[in-house]
């Protein structure tokens, strides 16, 4: 017989309720309380998964999330959720997980047959291997793809949400075992706004089952009086909540499992939640981890951690197995011997490594009248094979020995937790004899208490953890209290020595230091003989301490073997860097609510549903929706684009350009701060004018183009493009704050305030003048004020289409009415609705520049055809960097227009000579003529001014499309401007 | 994320703000091409501290300058720009 | 499924939308006595403290910016009264304003928030400016438990519809 099993009475459960679950497609049982690695074991399974690389059987090694080996696949569908450690997951009825690595069964697995090559690809084999033939380099990949990877992902979509949450506290502390709950009530009756996050589904850590008295009271009483304390105290207790990374300022993300993996959610849907909690000062207790002890076949199904065996036994109520021998080198096995005797469950013998003298005599006495106590012993092979150990072989000092087990219960002493220390920034100090290193010299406002500081004596982590919480309390303005600490009369019986180097005569290869990535003592031998003799190097080439569990139990072992082959104390060997998460994440917990739909935020023009009512293809313009046609039946987006700019060509449309960035500057100084920022003069219109106006950076190259329009004599209203709408508002703000605070202006950000609508065509004069009173369409590059349908407007005239063109600025909360109105009207003139498509046609062919395209932050005024309009007085941002004598070169691209000599222009394409040739310029956008035939397009093209007539290939290998082109200048419809000059 | 402490509205979250520029990078329009070349594109790049123009872009959309460790983000002598010291 | 003792009560909130009002900016070219006697004057209350909100006639008036407050009124009227102090313009369209009412506001304006809303120091006579849900917001307590969220009219829809989940 062998395999755990449930003891009758014990453990933390609620063993009035069963609970039902499946694994691996067989039923079980468990109980709350239970997680689903205790009602597993309980169950009698000994193999929960495959190794990596080997396919090596493995069982559990640990209790808590630094469980390397039993990863399973939980839940079904969208909630399916692989590499969860069945350690880490809460009983729930329903639950139905899987194992991992192994096919067709966890029980037989063709991967083993890899044990079988095992001298053949031992740590970084890969570099050697797969090198040749190159034809052959494709199939490699489909194989080692196969096998690469331990869990399988979900293929069907996250039903559940994901919420992200600010909070604020004055003191965090992290972990709430008895040295997080000290604290925590310390800073609490301070006065402190205090928060505390526990990654277990209860309060209490390494006080969970253990019969210690705190206080005079049994420490499960003393833990629930704690948490109802704290809860009146008003501290915010977040329990499943673990703290995964720590940032600048005291910023800590806490990961909190709302359900557990797998599990369907609430009436809100949540699934997790991210806590990302600023601090003022941060309380570390999150404990220590177990390491295990190197001996050959350490990583057998049944090679348990001796303090997990103790949490089965005391939390769960769970004999880990029928006979158990343990091994090791701290005292706190010695605590797992007592309580396994007196639980009733067999225990062979307890091997300790160090010799009689060196161990607490109390100690040792209370375990010999239990059971027996051999010293001066050490492992040095499991015995048993891929169903489980069987026994144990030791070496002493009288010869070797051996015993009968099915399960060895092994205690290398624990190791502190300083993940969170040192991802805030901080420094370390190194114990040679307990082979550990604690933290010190924190960089933020972290302290560390309790066994994660090396203190894993129970009451000098409460006094540590109380002083600790009152001046937390203090440094954020609360007033200490005179209370004293929580009391623990026992001994602290927590000796242990460093454990790292295995008995002699003990074949490191066969010794496991990273279980899941299937790393031996030998590996890092190999590495090191190899000359990668840095720790980054042993991690990476080894992949010592990359998997899933990133090394929590073997970390400082490898470290360890480096000191040693290297002849050199640890802390000069040194440790790989600490990054967050501390545990594995899910990405829905990342992404929160940015996912699908919502994965950029929407911006929509208050005329949105006037085009959505349409179900209009929409086009992402940053983080706007512009709709790209209007299409009718039977239409596809490019001949509904091309009827559209017909129709503008020939009778009217109206489009809406409320997305336009619009600024009104005002006050005595307005003209000069925009001749600042506008490289046009500016100061020469007069009231009622308006002009085109372009705007540089200050490296001299064209930042965004627009309009400028002089409302009064000291009021004026300037447009930019869509895309630079932020980045103006940036510049303007930059110039008038930073560099001339002192002028007498303001400048406004009216973006949202104004909409706008174009109004564009032969007949849009007509639409106007009957939509709009009080006013008569006012000239090209005028402006007037009138009324429609009640709503004040402003009525600019200028072009972009190339015909004649208003655009009717109203308030954006009463822009329905004006579009409605403008609407029908242009529909009374054969007219109708134009997208961004046909916008974009009609602006090819006229030759306007665009932000986005031949703005491109590479172009200066001169490449663009508009250095006329340079203000001769200067002053603006950028004007003397055109000086620069990269601006004079010949070869710079400039703007030119393209025409087609035969079939369409692909926008993007390469100019080129011939196929292959040097690139000498880039088409930027792609038209056509709108009321003739023919195809045509704006492009870039080194020293493409001084080029007209050159025929070139605009060349599109991507999408195997090319068209020989002419080079000519930029316009293709009314050059002159006829259409809507006066 | 950072902190920065705001010199109106207080203590805010880095998300908050645009960093603009080191401080000695300011360019002003009638800066000849050659200063302007050094000061945007020539600068020291000391590890240590560095005096900054920032933008406090979402929310009272104030310019101030502060100093910060380039190597521990500390934040130091925050600022409003223009302020009288 | 395991039902935790959940950490998070869920208190509710209404949300409701009011009607865009006669909303301006005034910019100040200078933070002097002349530009506050003026500005008093014209619009009937003193300029609120850096982070401030307090009541005019016309409808409160809302620190935004060093040298820049929102207030109610005719821009036309207020800028012709401010003239050569400050300049004003018509903001009416800018805003949008969600009033979020109910025991659980403060919480709700953490979820996918930066700033520290459920601070006893937030409170009504206070304003802050700071991102919400993505959306650049002003967030001014109320009296009435609850909180007005000035949000822009193209963000509106899209926070509306979060903060309603």
């Amino acid at each position: 017989m062998s395999g755990g099993s449930r003891l009758p009475a014990g453990g933390l459960i609620d063993r009035s309720r069963t609970l039902r679950f499946g694994f691996d497609g067989r039923d079980f049982t468990g109980h709350p309380g239970d997680t689903l690695a205790s009602a597993l074991l309980a169950s009698g399974v000994r193999v929960f998964g495959r190794s990596f690389k080997y396919h090596r059987t493995r069982g559990l090694l640990a209790a808590g999330v630094e469980e390397p080996s039993a990863l399973v696949g939980a839940g079904e569908g969208g909630r399916f959720e692989p590499n969860t450690r069945a350690t880490d997951l809460h009983l729930y009825d329903g639950l139905v997980a899987e194992s991992q690595n192994r096919w067709p069964s966890l029980a037989l697995d063709v991967g083993a047959v890899n044990q079988l090559i095992a001298p053949f690809i031992p740590a970084g084999f890969y570099y050697k291997t797969f090198l040749g033939p190159p034809a052959l380099w494709k199939l490699y990949e489909h194989v080692i793809r196969a096998a690469a990877g331990l869990g399988r992902p979900p293929h069907l979509p996250d039903p559940d949400r994901y919420e992200r949450r600010a909070a604020f506290c004055d003191v965090l502390v992290v972990g709430a075992g008895p040295a997080g709950l000290s604290a925590a009530l310390a800073a609490a009756r301070s006065g402190a706004r205090v928060a505390l996050a526990e990654m277990d589904s209860r309060l209490g850590g390494s006080l969970l089952g253990d019969p210690a008295q705190i206080d005079g009271q049994p420490a499960r009483d003393w833990i629930a009086a704690s948490e109802t304390e704290l809860r009146t105290l008003g501290v915010r207790v977040l329990t499943r909540t673990t703290a995964i990374g720590y940032y600048d300022h005291d910023m800590v993300y806490l990961a909190e499992r709302v359900v557990e993996p797998g599990a369907a959610t609430g009436d809100d849907g949540i699934a997790q939640r991210m806590w990302r909690m600023r601090a003022g000062r941060v309380i570390l207790a999150q404990g220590a981890i177990e390491r295990p002890l190197p001996f050959e076949d350490n990583d057998r199904p049944g090679v348990m951690l001796s303090g997990a065996v103790r949490t089965y036994l005391d939390r769960f109520g769970v004999a880990a197995g029928q006979r158990i021998v343990l091994a090791t080198s701290s005292d706190d096995a010695y605590r797992t011997a007592i309580r396994l005797c007196d639980a009733g469950v067999r225990v062979e013998a307890l091997l300790d490594a160090r010799s009689g003298d060196a161990i607490d005599a109390d100690l040792l006495r209370r375990t010999r009248d239990r059971c027996p106590v051999e010293t001066g012993v050490r492992p040095v092979r499991a015995l048993g094979g891929a169903k489980g150990v069987t026994g144990l072989a030791a070496a002493a000092a009288g010869g070797a020995a051996s015993f009968i087990a099915d399960v060895i219960a092994v205690s290398g002493g624990l190791t502190p937790s300083v993940h969170l220390h040192m991802q805030a920034g901080g420094g370390l100090d190194w114990d040679e004899g307990r082979g550990i290193f604690t933290p010190t010299a924190p960089r933020q406002g972290q302290v560390s208490i309790g066994a994660c500081a090396g203190r894993f004596g129970l009451a000098d982590a409460l006094s540590d953890a109380w002083r600790a919480g009152l001046d937390a309390a203090a440094a954020t303005g609360g007033r200490p209290v005179a209370d004293t600490p929580p009391r623990f009369e026992g001994r602290a019986f927590a000796d242990q020595i460093s454990a790292f180097v295995p008995a002699p005569g003990v074949n490191p290869k066969k010794v496991f230091v990273d279980p899941q990535n299937d790393v031996t003592l030998g590996d890092l031998d190999l590495a090191w003989r190899e000359g990668y003799r840095s720790v980054e190097h042993q991690k990476r080439y080894t992949t010592l301490g990359m998997a899933t569990d990133q090394g929590k139990t073997s970390n400082l072992i490898g470290l360890a073997r480096l000191a040693q082959n290297e002849g050199r104390p640890a802390p000069q060997v040194g440790l790989t860097t600490f990054r967050p998460p501390f545990i594995p994440t899910t990405l829905g917990l990342w992404a929160g609510e940015d996912a699908g739909f919502h994965v950029t935020p929407l911006r929509r023009t208050p005329l949105h549903d006037q085009h959505a009512a349409f179900d209009p293809p929409w086009q992402a313009v940053g983080y706007w929706r512009r709709p790209r046609a209007y299409l009718r039946a039977g239409e596809t987006l490019a001949t509904a684009a091309l009827r559209e700019a017909r129709m503008v060509r020939t009778t009217v449309g109206i489009t809406d350009v409320s997305t336009l960035g619009k600024f009104e500057v005002s006050g005595p100084d307005a003209a000069q701060l925009l001749e600042r920022v506008c490289a046009t003069s500016v100061s020469k219109l007069a009231v009622g004018r308006g002009r085109y106006t372009f705007m540089l950076r200050e490296d001299g190259l064209v930042n965004d183009d627009g309009t400028v329009w002089r409302l009064a004599e000291d009021r004026f209203l300037l447009t930019s493009s869509t895309g630079g709408a932020d980045r103006m508002a940036g510049l303007i703000s930059y110039v008038r704050n930073v560099l001339y605070p002192d002028l007498r202006v303001g400048a406004a950000n009216v973006q949202e305030h104004h909409a706008a609508i174009a109004v564009a065509g032969p007949r849009a004069r007509a639409v106007i003048a009957a939509v709009v009173e009080g006013m008569a369409p006012p000239r090209h590059m005028s402006l007037g004020r009138g009324v429609v349908a009640g709503v004040p407007v402003l009525v600019i005239a200028a072009s972009y289409s190339g015909e004649r063109a208003f655009e009717v600025y109203a308030p954006s909360h009463q822009a329905v009415a004006v579009w409605t109105a403008l609407a029908e009207a242009a529909q009374a003139q054969d007219g109708g609705l134009y997208g961004l498509e046909a916008l974009e046609i009609l602006r090819v062919e006229k030759g306007h520049v665009e932000t986005g395209g031949e703005i491109d932050g590479r172009t200066s005024a001169h490449d663009l055809r508009l250095e006329k309009m340079l203000n001769p007085r200067g002053g603006y941002v950028g004007q003397l960097a055109q000086q620069r004598p990269a601006f004079a070169d010949p070869d710079r691209l400039q703007f030119v227009g393209v025409e087609s000599l035969g079939g369409p222009i692909a926008e993007g394409s390469m100019l080129v000579e011939r196929p292959g040739f040097a690139v000498q310029g880039h088409v930027t956008a792609a038209g056509l003529r709108v009321l003739e035939e023919g195809f045509v397009g704006l492009a870039l093209l080194k020293g493409g001014r001084a080029r007209p007539g050159d025929e070139l290939l605009a060349w599109s290998p991507t999408r195997t499309a090319s068209a020989r082109v002419r080079v000519c200048e930029p316009v293709f419809h009314d050059p002159a401007g006829e259409r809507y000059r006066d | 994320m950072m902190l920065i402490p705001c010199p109106h509205c207080g203590p805010r979250a880095h998300a908050e703000f645009t960093f603009d520029r080191p401080v000695e990078a300011i360019t002003r329009p009638d800066d000849t091409a050659d200063a302007l070349v050094r000061n945007l594109f020539s600068r020291d790049n000391p590890r240590g501290h560095s005096r900054e123009l920032w933008r406090h872009t979402y929310g009272c959309r104030a310019w101030i300058a502060l100093t910060r460790d380039t190597a521990t983000h500390a934040i130091t002598d925050v600022q409003a720009w223009g302020a009288k010291a | 499924m395991i039902r935790r003792e959940s950490a998070i009560v869920t208190d509710p909130v209404t949300l409701s939308e009011p009607q865009p009002t006669r909303l301006v900016r005034i910019e100040a070219f200078a933070l002097d006595p002349a530009f506050a006697e003026a500005f008093e004057g014209a619009v009937g209350a003193p300029l609120p403290a850096v982070g401030r909100v307090t009541d005019a006639p016309a409808g409160p008036v809302i620190w935004a910016e060093p040298r820049a407050v929102l207030a109610s009124g005719d821009a036309a009227a207020l800028s012709a009264a401010l003239s050569g102090v400050a300049a004003v313009s018509d903001v009416s369209g800018a805003w949008r304003r969600i009033d979020l009412t109910g025991p659980g506001w403060r919480e709700r304006l953490m979820i996918d928030g930066l700033f520290d809303a459920e601070s006893p120091g937030f409170a009504p006579g206070c304003v802050a400016a700071t991102l919400l849900r993505h959306a650049p917001v002003m967030l001014c307590p109320t009296g009435r438990d609850g909180v007005l969220i000035c949000v822009a009219p193209s963000f509106a829809a899209d926070l509306r519809a979060a903060l309603a989940r």
